[in-house]
């Protein structure tokens, strides 16, 4: 289990998290979303143990990480920006991570060259693509065989199709090794086909944090048709993230069970009414809506 | 294989050696082509026996300096991940503690610096015996070597671990060998100017200085002879320094946050001392430049251009300390902060052109003083008189008056290329000595001469009395001309019967304190109808051979005996016939 309690931390006088609580169970893909600025990556370089925190603990395993190699071991972080030794191959950070990760599997590491073919292992890093090194990132840190993977927008950059390898091999870790995996991302489509647990971060703290399922049982869109072209004064209890209409079409995202929304807005009697499931994206979108300087605006060209 | 020590990592250890190879390697070559190939240079050209001996301590010129030099680059490699932050995030993220990621660097470093050394000691051995003529002094090269890159590699990873990034890092590391020698000779320049009779520093004062630039130190030290214990001291010393510096570096790596990496500096109370010596130094040192510039002169009593010059330099100087810690240019906002430092400036300097602290005026009382040295000097001295007189009891108030004279009357001390009259005083007060050095560029008045001819007629006068009287006295009558403009002289040798007694007449008045400088410094400037004396006397030295010495001496009215005895061997009394200018008589 990973667990941040209460962090904070300034950068200068950025406050970036604020009292900062999560939780990523053992075993769960933990997807990480928030807007820029949210604080997703400094979290991450907290839990990976390169950022000390002011306040807070950051506990992996049980344990608090920050100078704990112990832990350290037992972790691999795919950063944002990537880093190797100059002029170095991804064979000899294989030799370096061999040397350094306790439990660095070679045989993985020659089972792994058949999941990344385009990446040539004795090419100079810096000469691979963007898309290639971070396969070769991928690479090496499922080779180190980690019982915890953090991967900061670990898809940025990767094909379609490299793209469905990685998450298919991260995700063959998790059901075969129990690897807790902690993702952040932008690409909240792609979240949602692999993560069971989701956190929506804002402005350094955490919005949400709950179980794909439950977050997505939680928030409903209704569409309906009304008796009347506007739609009726719902009651102040019953809470609506969002409305819009076309034509008479209108689309409700109501807090709530889809049950429950259908059977508060029958009372209405309208003429279509249907209840449709909301993508992670549009979750996110809806939730963080009511955050000031933060809303979906229409933009008109 | 992983090392499951916490406090050093061989595969990072390695990782450092293998990837950084060109630099080490470079060192390595020099070196091999300084000691081993020119060993075998000289075994096919020269003197092998003092080149063995020789050639080791002699390059220890020219290891320290570059010792200095690489430990520099040395440092930025090892300590690579100081610098950016995703070298910051990636070593952050490994599982080794930050002092094993310290100290595994800094060995590899010193790997780097000492391993070339050691091959080059092997290879100079293996080629000493193959030649017959083993030396030690190459292991004495190679433990001078060891001991004086440890202290640099420390002085720079410490560098490295304040700043966060790698070029500021190199800059700090050089400039703080340099910043101690050169402001202290911009101090010491620009108290001369503005502090009327400030001596400078003191020597014990410039040599404590001196080791503060490592550098200079190293490379002036006399190596060759071979190592004795105050060149081991010195090695040993720095070498101390050198494990404090390592020290320190660790803890502050320890505490150091990974997320300031490529920030100038990188901790806090450091940035302030950045900013504080950035404007002090830059302050004085950008100030005199642009007073120089702006105003063409910089002198005593002209503080105020200084000063206003100094305030500019220091808003400067600050706005851009802010400038480099902030990497922008939008700092305008610290505009308190300079105009904070301007302000402060201004009050040093009038504090100090205005004498608030009292230093200028500052005459001990006779009473106070155990003692008082005084060295006359200047081209208004006649010959060497007047160096190094001691005086002590009722003797010192004739010093103080002059001293306190020439504090009164500092306005008038005028400027030259050449100074007429030098003083140095070093009063011992108890158990503190105060100095003091004046030099004034104008004759002195009446009274500057009264209480010169005190002050000297009271100490030990070195009036060569006790070489005997002159071979050759003459003296000379400035006939026409004022204060030496087109000035023509007539001039009388003394008669050989005369010397003598025309000698100890101007002995006996210097004796009574009578004794009178010369009018202008530098050439025989005269008034007209004024004596000069001459006597030019050989003396046999030590060795063979003879010296020469001339002596120059204004026939004031004052000289009593003088005149007198000129006068009663009839010297004044002649006529002079001059085709050009007529006849003048003296007397």
């Amino acid at each position: 289990m990973i667990r941040v309690s209460h962090v904070e931390k300034h950068f200068d006088s950025f406050h970036c998290l604020k009292d900062l609580t999560m939780t990523v169970p053992t075993g769960a893909v933990y997807g990480l979303v928030g807007p820029n600025g949210a604080g997703k990556s400094t979290i991450l370089r907290h839990i990976s143990g390169v950022y000390q925190p002011e306040s807070g603990e950051v506990e992996v395993g049980g344990e608090s990480v920050y100078e704990n190699p112990l832990i350290k071991g037992k972790l691999a972080c795919i950063p944002d920006e990537l880093f190797y030794f100059t002029s170095a191959s991804t064979k000899d950070m294989m030799r370096f991570y061999k040397g350094i990760y306790p439990k660095f599997d070679m045989e993985r590491y020659e089972h792994l060259k058949e999941a990344f073919p385009e990446v040539n292992e004795n090419a100079p890093m810096r000469r691979l693509s963007k898309g290639m090194q971070k396969q070769a990132a991928f690479w090496l840190a499922l080779s180190c065989r980690p019982e915890y993977l953090l991967l900061d927008e670990p898809v940025d950059g990767l094909d379609p199709v490299m793209r469905r390898q990685v998450w298919s091999l991260m995700l063959k870790d998790v059901a075969s090794n129990g690897t807790t995996v902690l993702v952040s991302s932008h690409n909240l489509r792609e979240l949602e086909d692999v993560c069971d647990w989701v956190g929506i971060l804002s402005h350094g703290s955490m919005m949400i944090e709950r179980s794909l399922k439950e977050l997505q049982g939680n928030v409903v869109k209704m569409q309906v048709v009304f008796q009347e072209r506007e739609a009726p004064e719902f009651p102040e209890d019953m809470e609506i993230l969002h409305i819009s209409q076309v034509g008479r079409i209108h689309t409700v995202i109501v807090r709530g069970t889809a049950e429950e929304a259908t059977n508060r807005l029958a009372v209405y009697s309208p003429v279509l009414l249907e209840a449709l499931p909301l993508s992670l994206e549009e979750i996110f979108i809806y939730e963080l809506g009511g955050e000031q300087e933060y809303a979906v605006r229409d933009i008109i060209l | 294989m992983r090392c499951e020590t916490s406090f050093f990592s061989l595969t990072l250890y390695k990782k450092h050696l293998t990837r950084n190879w060109p630099l080490w390697a470079a060192h390595l070559g020099l070196w091999l082509l300084i000691l081993p190939v020119q060993l075998w240079n000289q075994h096919i050209h020269g003197d092998l026996n003092s080149f063995v001996r020789n050639h080791p301590m002699d390059s220890l010129s020219v290891l320290f300096p570059w010792l200095a030099f690489v430990a520099a680059l040395v440092a930025v490699v090892v300590f690579f991940h100081l610098f950016k932050s995703n070298a910051a995030n990636f070593i952050g993220a490994l599982p080794l503690r930050r002092e094993g990621v310290f100290l595994t660097a800094f060995a590899a470093g010193y790997t780097m610096l000492v391993g070339p050394l050691l091959v080059v000691t092997l290879v100079t051995i293996l080629l000493e015996s193959i030649l017959g003529i083993l030396a030690p002094e190459i292991l004495v090269f190679l433990a001078a070597g060891a001991l004086n890159s440890f202290f640099w590699l420390s002085f720079a990873a410490l560098c490295c671990v304040i700043s966060g990034h790698a070029v500021a890092a190199v800059a700090f590391y050089f400039i703080f060998n340099w910043i101690v020698p050169v402001m202290v000779a911009l101090v010491e320049g620009l108290l001369s100017g503005f502090l009327y009779g400030f001596v400078g520093f003191g020597a014990g004062f410039y040599e404590g200085a001196a080791w503060l630039c490592p550098v200079l130190q190293l490379v002036r030290h006399n190596w060759r002879g071979g190592m004795g214990f105050d060149d081991w001291n010195m090695l040993a010393i720095y070498a101390a320094v050198g494990f404090l510096m390592t020290l320190c570096a660790v803890g502050l790596h320890h505490i150091r946050k990974a997320e300031r990496s490529g920030d100038l500096i990188v901790f806090d109370p450091i940035k302030w001392l950045f900013k504080i010596c950035v404007t002090v130094c830059g302050g004085m040192g950008f100030g005199t430049f642009l007073t120089i510039i702006v105003f063409d002169s910089m002198q005593l009593n002209e503080g105020w251009k200084f000063g206003i010059c100094c305030a500019v330099a220091a808003f400067i100087c600050y706005m851009v300390s802010e400038m480099l810690l902030a990497k922008s240019f939008k700092v305008w906002k610290h505009w308190k902060g300079a105009v904070i430092s301007a302000v402060a400036f201004v009050l040093v300097v009038a504090a100090v052109d205005m004498d608030w602290i009292g230093f200028t005026t500052r005459v001990p009382d006779p009473a106070s003083v155990k003692s008082v040295t005084a060295t006359f000097g200047g081209s208004g001295i006649s010959g060497s008189a007047g160096n190094g007189l001691k005086f002590t009891g009722e003797d010192v108030k004739a010093v103080t008056d002059l001293h306190r004279y020439l504090v009164e009357h500092r306005e008038d001390i005028g400027y030259g290329d050449e100074y007429y009259l030098s003083l140095n005083l070093e009063y011992k007060l108890g158990w503190t000595t105060l100095r003091r050095q004046y030099r004034s560029w104008y004759a002195p008045g009446d009274e500057e001469h009264r209480l010169l001819n005190a002050a000297l007629g009271k100490g030990d006068s070195s009036f060569p009395y006790d070489r005997g009287t002159p071979n050759h006295l003459s003296f000379s009558l400035c006939v026409s001309g004022e204060n030496g403009d087109d000035a023509e002289y007539i001039g009388w040798e003394i008669n050989t019967e005369d010397n003598k007694a025309v000698w100890d007449a101007v002995a006996a008045d210097m004796l009574a304190g009578r004794y009178v400088l010369r009018s202008t410094p530098g050439e025989e400037e005269l008034n007209t109808g004024e004596l000069e004396a001459q006597w030019i006397n050989n003396y046999a030295i030590v060795g063979g051979g003879q010296e020469r010495q001339f002596y120059t001496l204004r026939l004031s009215p004052e000289l009593t005996e003088t005149w007198k005895t000129l006068k009663e061997r009839g010297y004044l009394d002649r006529r002079v016939v001059s085709a050009s200018w007529g006849v003048e008589t003296v007397g």
